[in-house]
């Protein structure tokens, strides 16, 4: 494919450690960035890949100090320059572009501003050429009105729009070596995939050397040309993207490809009585301006919604950001004021109750949240944060036999027995889930609503917690209304799937249907945009 | 038997004094069942810095709590009355004042220097022909016990000298007894234990010293100023903790009301704290102050002796202080609850059916504890130092309580003679700095300790 000659950018044998305790964060790694390819450096938060990135750059904090290995770009050593040189190298050399994009951005400068900043550091144009340049590479990554949004602020672009920004950033001063810390994991998948061919396209035309960090195995089958997986600050495995995925060596790279979605298997769909019914569902939050607060409108966030979930299914609520979907969850759990329709649990409609008449069915429904780290009392020990729900419903059980449930609770989930006296700092957040899991069942629901549940996990874990929900679903019969917008869980999850857009359902049917046969175009769009293994 | 007679008297501050300490051990016991609030404190107690502090900080608590137990004397049957009826002094001693050994009763006629053994100024005096002479007096109880004027620093090196040794021997039991129970201890405790020999030996020396000379001389009404500074410590301790206090539920309830209910009872709040910050803090103050002193002086029954009466004023200046401070707490607080409010743990109560007041003593509260800890350390030496400057415009502390804001006041006058009285603001500074910045550096440990912004604190937002 390509020769040693191409290679732009030579890391070897990198090892960092941290300087207080000793401890080696990364134990040498090794890798080549080469013109016009994309090099996708994957592994799992604490795996060492953006210390990786930014040693590199001698951007390190301050904790962590570079031992050992060298840096070259063409023959020149970047631990050896000045910083001073250093300078000049990043940004006209090397540019970095960052997960979260408004951070980036100065709120205060409209982004032809700050794009023209860096053009007038490294170059000479001014007045009008320099204006004309930044339109230029607005154009070129694909902003729309590039001579309009001159002037904007960073908070009047979209997600996508403002990493765009960044990628002209980048690009201004005409680099040879890209690299690009976790660029679309802030994003929503539509957007997402826009961007990553952009990269894609800009690594071809402007023979790039691109050095993508990712967790995500997705944008890596679609957008890399070579992979290495690391873990626990060593590169593991090392190859090109084609035999990486037809044939991983490793057993940690092929539980990493194994999250990817397998659009084979689907669900069967029993025929069922339903559990849980929602009737052109309604939640509006009023806008109110002036000094009375007059209500003047309302912000739709649920605009008639209508499904029915079954005893024993799971109902995969798909949609991106700002969709409503949670917005739902939270109005069936009566955590939100309805603003119409109905919501009828088992035929009782439930969507007006007052908060004590709610509490029966505080104890059929129950919900999993998506950050594992803020759902648990950090002042409460673990059996202290199950047994909550089980003294505020008051199941009339005594401190022994409450103590016995959580003990039974946390087999149930394949937690020790011992871990009810600890507290939550002390677990990671695969473990914190499964605790949120055993809260939740503590009152013997029938319907768990999961608000995101695995989307702040890493991937090896996520299939772990997904695998105990369902051993749950098929030993309780217990239902689940599956909020998230990741498509690739849903096959193997999900009985029904329904897609949310502005507040409304758009489609809806079973999970093979809605995946092998899309018929809204908005449907359409979500599905290709997942990364999916095996394009043929 | 009557000698020996006493009628013990609770003032309201040192009621309130003790019922803050015993909340206040009762609150930290339950406080060792929290892993992660004993980790903190651990790392607040494991540098040296903060061993000291805290022994500094807790000698003048001490020193305070010894103040605030208070009783009247019997006085002796009047010669030639034959009563059964007990008479006592109207005068209020403390515990404080008893094992001082009178330093406190050692009235000279007005200003002396530290260690003088004649009167600051002239007065008349019949000489050895019984002429009347203005010279500089001897003063009645400094150098008493000396053949000559001359050995004056001898004298005084050889007293140093013998105070230090019972000093140290004192200290070496006290050290003892501990170092025998905290052998093992992780802890830095020798930083204490060093702070503890030295003040040890300050307070022998100091009381066995002033029997012989007035150390820190006295002022214009003749009152030793070392006595007149150790007795401003109850003051300024009492001050810093009574206002927090008072401020305390206050700014908790009002924040965590409005963070958490949001909707009216948060624009009552808000409404509330504008409307009182735009206040300006010293006039509220004085005019709440100069209120109450004329309700005072309109009902002189309800005290029965004039320490009740300065009492009254004190509690009452506690009280304004701590009405007129809340509001930025409660700001503080009120951001805090809002983002706790939406976090997964609060939802996820809502969704068992906890009741409100379950989640807010469960939920929210323990999780605000931190910005509450944080504002009373950081809070108490600027209540020390705002009581200084309210005694110094005249609407402080009731003269006739020692304070240090008096005693700056009644110096500022004197620092412009020639030659000037210096020792009374000495005095008043030296205690007041020790106590201001062993609580600032205090404070600072505790908030690098709790503060999760902090790079030490909890790293998990």
């Amino acid at each position: 494919m390509s020769t040693a000659s191409d290679v732009r950018m030579k890391i070897e044998n990198l090892k960092v450690r941290l300087s207080e305790t000793g401890e080696e964060i990364l134990k040498g790694v090794s890798l080549e960035l080469r013109a016009g390819q994309i090099f996708a450096l994957v592994g799992e938060s604490g795996s060492g890949k953006s210390v990786t990135s930014l040693a590199a750059m001698r951007l390190l904090p301050d904790a962590l100090q570079i031992t050992e290995g060298a840096v070259k770009v063409g023959d020149q050593d970047l631990f050896d320059l000045p910083e001073a040189t250093m300078q000049d190298v990043r940004g006209r050399q090397v540019a970095m572009i960052f997960q979260n994009a408004m951070s980036a951005l100065n709120p205060v400068q409209t982004v032809g501003q700050q794009v023209a900043e860096t053009l007038k550091l490294h170059t000479t144009l001014r007045g009008d050429s320099l204006r004309q340049r930044v339109v230029q590479l607005f154009a070129e990554v694909g902003i729309p009105d590039p001579e309009g949004r001159y002037s904007f602020y960073p908070h009047q672009l979209s997600g996508g729009q403002q990493q765009r920004v960044m990628i002209a950033m980048a690009l201004a001063c005409e680099p040879d070596i890209l690299i690009a810390d976790e660029p679309t994991t802030a994003l929503d998948v539509t957007i997402q995939e826009q961007v990553l061919k952009l990269i894609r396209e800009l690594t071809r035309t402007r023979q790039l050397a691109v050095l993508l960090i990712t967790h995500d195995m997705g944008v890596v089958r679609n957008t890399a040309d070579e992979v290495a997986v690391m873990y626990r600050g060593q590169i593991i495995e090392r190859a090109g993207v084609e035999a990486f995925f037809h044939n991983p060596k490793e057993e940690y790279s092929k539980r990493l490809i194994d999250a990817l979605p397998d659009l084979t298997h689907f669900q069967s769909v029993a025929v069922e009585e339903p559990l849980l019914q929602l009737d052109e569902v309604k939640v509006y939050f009023p806008i109110r301006k002036g000094v009375l607060q007059r209500v003047v409108d309302y912000t739709r966030a649920v605009d008639g919604v209508s499904l029915a979930i079954g005893r024993g299914e799971t109902y995969a609520l798909v949609g991106e950001s700002g969709s409503g979907k949670s917005t739902l969850g939270r109005a069936i759990l009566n955590l939100e004021t309805v603003s119409g329709g109905n919501i009828r649990f088992k035929g009782e409609a439930i969507g007006s109750l007052a908060r004590r008449e709610m509490l029966p069915y505080r104890k059929l429904i129950q919900v999993i949240f998506q950050n594992p780290f803020s759902s648990m009392n950090p002042r409460m020990s673990v059996g202290e944060i199950i047994a909550e729900g089980m003294v505020s419903l008051g199941l009339g059980l005594s401190a022994a036999e409450r103590q016995e449930r959580i003990g039974q609770l946390l087999d149930k989930v394949q937690l020790r027995r011992e871990y009810s006296h600890r507290y939550p700092h002390e677990f990671s957040g695969g473990q914190l889930q499964r605790i949120a899991i055993a809260r939740a069942l503590a009152v013997e629901p029938e319907l768990i609503i999961c608000d995101e549940p695995t989307s702040a996990l890493d991937v090896s874990i996520r299939a772990e917690v997904l695998n105990l929900l369902q051993e749950l679903q098929r030993e309780f019969g217990v239902s689940y209304l599956f909020i998230t917008h990741d498509l690739s869980i849903v096959p193997s999850l999900a009985h029904h799937v329904g897609v949310m857009q502005a507040g409304k359902l758009v489609e809806q049917g079973s999970a093979e249907q809605i995946l092998t046969a899309p018929q809204h175009p908005y449907t359409q769009a979500l599905l290709n945009s997942v990364p999916r293994l095996d394009p043929d | 038997m009557a000698e020996f007679g006493m009628k013990p008297i609770v003032l309201w501050s040192d009621a309130l004094i003790y019922m803050l300490v015993v909340v206040l051990v009762v609150f930290f016991y339950r406080l060792r069942n929290d892993p992660q609030t004993r980790e903190r404190w651990g790392q607040v107690f494991s540098s040296r810095l903060g061993m000291v502090t805290f022994t500094v900080i807790m000698v003048y608590v001490g020193v305070a709590l010894l103040d605030s137990l208070h009783f009247r004397k019997a006085l002796p049957n009047p010669e030639g009355v034959d009563t059964t009826e007990i008479f006592y002094d109207n005068k209020v001693t403390s515990v404080l004042d008893v094992m001082l050994d009178g330093m406190g009763d050692r009235f000279e006629r007005t200003y002396s220097a530290p260690f003088a053994l004649k009167s600051f100024e002239k007065s008349n005096i019949p000489d050895a022909q019984g002429n009347m002479v203005r010279d500089y007096d001897f003063l009645t109880h400094a150098g008493g016990h000396l053949a000559s004027a001359d050995d004056k620093w001898l004298d005084v090196l050889r007293l140093s000298a013998i105070a230090i040794a019972w000093g140290l021997a004192g200290a070496a039991l006290i050290v003892g007894v501990q170092w025998f129970f905290l052998r093992g201890s992780i802890y830095p405790w020798y930083a204490s234990w060093a702070v503890q020999t030295g003040v040890i030996c300050f307070a022998v020396w100091l009381v066995y010293i002033s029997h012989f000379y007035h150390v820190l001389g006295t002022d214009q009404g003749g009152t030793d100023v070392a006595f007149q500074s150790i007795k401003g410590i109850r003051t300024g301790v009492l001050l810093g903790t009574l206002s927090t206090l008072v401020m305390l539920p206050i700014a908790v309830t009002l924040g965590v009301s409005a963070g958490y209910f949001k909707g009216w009872v948060d624009d009552v709040v808000q409404y509330l704290y504008t409307t009182l910050s735009s206040i300006p803090g010293i006039l509220l103050i004085a005019a709440s102050v100069l209120l109450f002193q004329v309700y005072i002086d309109l009902n002189p029954d309800f005290f029965s002796v004039g320490m009740e009466k300065a009492d009254a004023r004190f509690i009452a200046l506690c009280f304004i202080l701590g009405l007129t401070s809340w509001s930025s707490l409660c700001r503080l607080i009120r951001a805090e609850t809002l983002k706790i409010s939406q976090l997964g743990y609060v939802q996820a109560a809502h969704a068992f059916g906890v009741s409100h007041a379950r989640i807010l003593g469960r939920h929210i509260l323990p999780n605000v504890v931190h910005i509450i800890l944080i504002t009373f350390v950081l809070d108490f030496s600027a209540l020390v130092l705002a009581e200084a400057v309210l005694s110094y415009i005249g609407v402080g502390i009731d003269p006739s309580m020692g304070s240090w804001g008096n005693m700056i006041n009644g110096a500022r006058s004197e620092l412009s003679r020639e030659p000037a009285v210096w020792w009374t603001l000495t005095g008043a500074f030296f205690f007041m700095f020790m106590l201001v910045l062993a609580a600032n550096l205090f404070a600072d440990l505790v908030r690098d300790a709790f503060d999760p912004r902090s790079a030490s604190g909890r790293s998990e937002a």
